[in-house]
């Protein structure tokens, strides 16, 4: 199944293509969110945009959570996590990381590989998220990232996630 | 502008283009002609210019029969019905340039019980995939939603061929038939124009309507049908009407294609565009989900407080922006509408008010914007906002809303207490 319209983004097309294919006729669950529905871990912020997308404008790394819900007995219970951030690193120093995050309330927590952004540009970067499994039916699914700090007067950002569950 | 009288009908997408206004006259007029046809005879008759002056204007709202028409709009050179708040449908060759044409250069024009017109311009504007084989629709959504006179209008479920004998009831805002002859050398009076021959005044604002029997096309008997026109009050449809529908008591039966000033009106029949017109005025719900004002975040150095209740306030005294976002489910293609029929706010500013759009945003860089919609007044009291839809086809963009708060003041604080998205796929 071809994507009905190709999104502009530029460099992706092969990438870009094989991701929905595999989101659209395999995964049981995907979420397209914006930056904006991450939320900073406690002692640092992320500053929203008015386009939805979310930047890191302190002078120190912050470490994003970004939810997603996560289907149990409606049709089918997911146990595995994977996802594709859209991000803009801006920091020569430090890239923006992400990874694949279950926990469960009795304290359990299944981390996956991170990965991560290279060099520095003002032009989005597109990471792929390593797949985690988690087979407790309680425990919540959710992407984690760290965007470096603001550099040169650059912030670097999250510009939308997906996370993919199957 | 004058024509030379000719026997076979020019496409009357050209001709479109150069009246100003269609309204079903007395005769209701379709300026379409359009295609062969060897048996439609152009030449006017006293007859039909008689029936024309007698043409009888219709107020929708001091009817209580045929509600459909408080939906029926005005557009550039013809006539559209609203099938809801957003979606006009009416005839593709009304737009000769094609689908291409910027919807932002389209209007619509409805007017309300009071007298008053409403008009909105346009936004998205999609022809029939068939369009150049002779389904002649189109459908044109509107920048700013305008609530009808009947929150949805149904098109006839059934074939062309049951349709055959039966008596519609028509509506439009076609040129009047002023009855005078015309030609190059013999041009029309100030204010009026030739078509097929005959001076016609554009509409006069008024809408018009006629009863027709619906007989059968003899080139196209299931994308088309014709009417026997003249009627018994010597009526038909002229330029003007075009796009323009028709109700069998049951549902929208066809829009105005093509016709002349005597004896022919032809119509395209529901049957050869419900379908399509269906995906896209009614695109199937995928995720409808109500979400607290806590979703919302600040955007920049805006001031949120996060009540006890699940609502989110600006707790400034400067104007903020909030950003609230959705979460876009892809588990069976990525839904491609996004509009959100209930947002609550709460709007405690004398002078300023809650204002929303929404928001599409690819990671390339491109962001789609509705209209945005505001509260009113000030009051403790929550009011509920209607947010136009947003098509966005990128399976990569997100979609949010995108909304201004009032700052602090005398009432209390200002703020979103909740949002209902709902994503639909075309």
């Amino acid at each position: 199944m071809m994507n009905k319209k190709h999104s502009p983004l530029k460099g992706l097309p092969i990438l870009v293509g094989g991701l929905l294919y595999a989101g659209v006729a395999l995964a049981a669950s995907t979420q397209n969110a914006p930056g904006s529905a991450c939320i900073a871990t406690s002692g640092s912020a992320l500053s929203v945009r008015a386009d939805g997308e979310a930047e890191n404008t302190s002078g120190s790394l912050v470490t994003a959570i970004c939810p997603t819900e996560r289907p149990i007995g409606t049709g089918v219970t997911t146990t595995n996590l994977s996802g594709t951030v859209f991000v803009v690193d801006q920091n020569a120093g430090a890239n923006v990381c992400c990874r694949a995050v279950s926990k469960n309330p009795s304290g359990a927590k299944t981390n996956g590989a991170w990965s991560c952004s290279t060099g520095s540009s003002a032009s989005y970067q597109t990471l792929n998220v390593a797949s985690i499994t988690d087979t407790f039916t309680f425990s919540s699914f959710y992407l984690e990232c760290q965007v470096p700090a603001i550099s040169g007067g650059n912030a670097s950002r999250i510009q939308m996630y997906r996370a993919i569950q199957d | 502008m004058t024509h030379q009288r000719s026997q076979r009908p020019a496409p009357f997408g050209m001709r479109g283009a150069t009246l100003m206004a269609l309204a079903l006259t007395a005769a209701l007029g379709s300026g379409c002609a359009e295609g062969d046809l060897p048996d439609v005879n152009e030449e006017a008759t006293a007859e039909s210019e008689d029936a024309i002056k007698n043409g009888t204007v219709w107020d929708p709202w001091s009817q209580s029969t045929q509600t459909w028409t408080r939906n029926v709009v005005r557009l550039p050179g013809c006539t559209g019905t609203l099938m809801n708040r957003e979606w006009v449908l009416t005839a593709s060759h009304c737009f000769p340039n094609g689908p291409g044409t910027d919807p932002s250069t389209l209007w619509a024009s409805l007017r309300l019980d009071d007298g008053s017109t409403v008009t909105s311009v346009g936004v998205e504007l999609l022809f029939h995939p068939q369009y150049a084989a002779g389904v002649d629709v189109a459908l044109l959504r509107l920048a700013t939603p305008i609530d009808p006179g009947v929150a949805s209008l149904p098109l006839y479920t059934g074939t062309t061929a049951s349709l055959i004998g039966d008596t519609v009831f028509c509506a439009g805002y076609g040129a009047i038939d002023t009855g005078g002859a015309c030609s190059d050398t013999m041009p029309c009076p100030s204010g009026q124009f030739c078509q097929w021959g005959v001076c016609m005044t554009p509409s006069d604002g008024n809408l018009r309507t006629a009863s027709f029997s619906i007989i059968q096309d003899p080139v196209d008997p299931v994308m088309w049908y014709r009417f026997q026109v003249p009627n018994a009050l010597g009526q038909l449809e002229l330029p003007g009407d075009s796009g323009s529908s028709c109700w069998n008591g049951s549902g929208l039966t066809g829009v105005m294609k093509a016709g002349n000033s005597t004896n022919y009106n032809r119509q395209t029949s529901a049957e050869a565009f419900r379908d399509w017109v269906n995906g896209v005025v009614n695109p199937t719900l995928v995720k409808q989900v109500n979400q607290a004002g806590t979703y919302c975040r600040p955007v920049g150095s805006a001031l949120v407080d996060y009540g006890s209740d699940g609502e989110a306030f600006n707790s400034s005294v400067f104007s903020g922006q909030v950003v609230c976002p959705m979460q876009r489910p892809g588990d069976d293609g990525y839904p491609n509408v996004v509009d959100v029929p209930r947002l609550f706010v709460v709007d405690r500013h004398a002078s300023q008010d809650v204002c929303c759009k929404l928001q599409s945003k690819n990671p390339s860089g491109t962001l789609v914007e509705t209209t945005t919609v505001c509260s009113s007044g000030a009051s403790a009291d929550s009011q509920t906002l209607v947010l136009p839809s947003l098509y966005d086809p990128y399976t990569w963009s997100q979609f949010s809303l995108n909304c201004t708060v009032p700052g602090s003041a005398a009432l209390g604080l200002s703020g979103i207490q909740g949002y209902r998205p709902r994503l639909s796929m075309r």
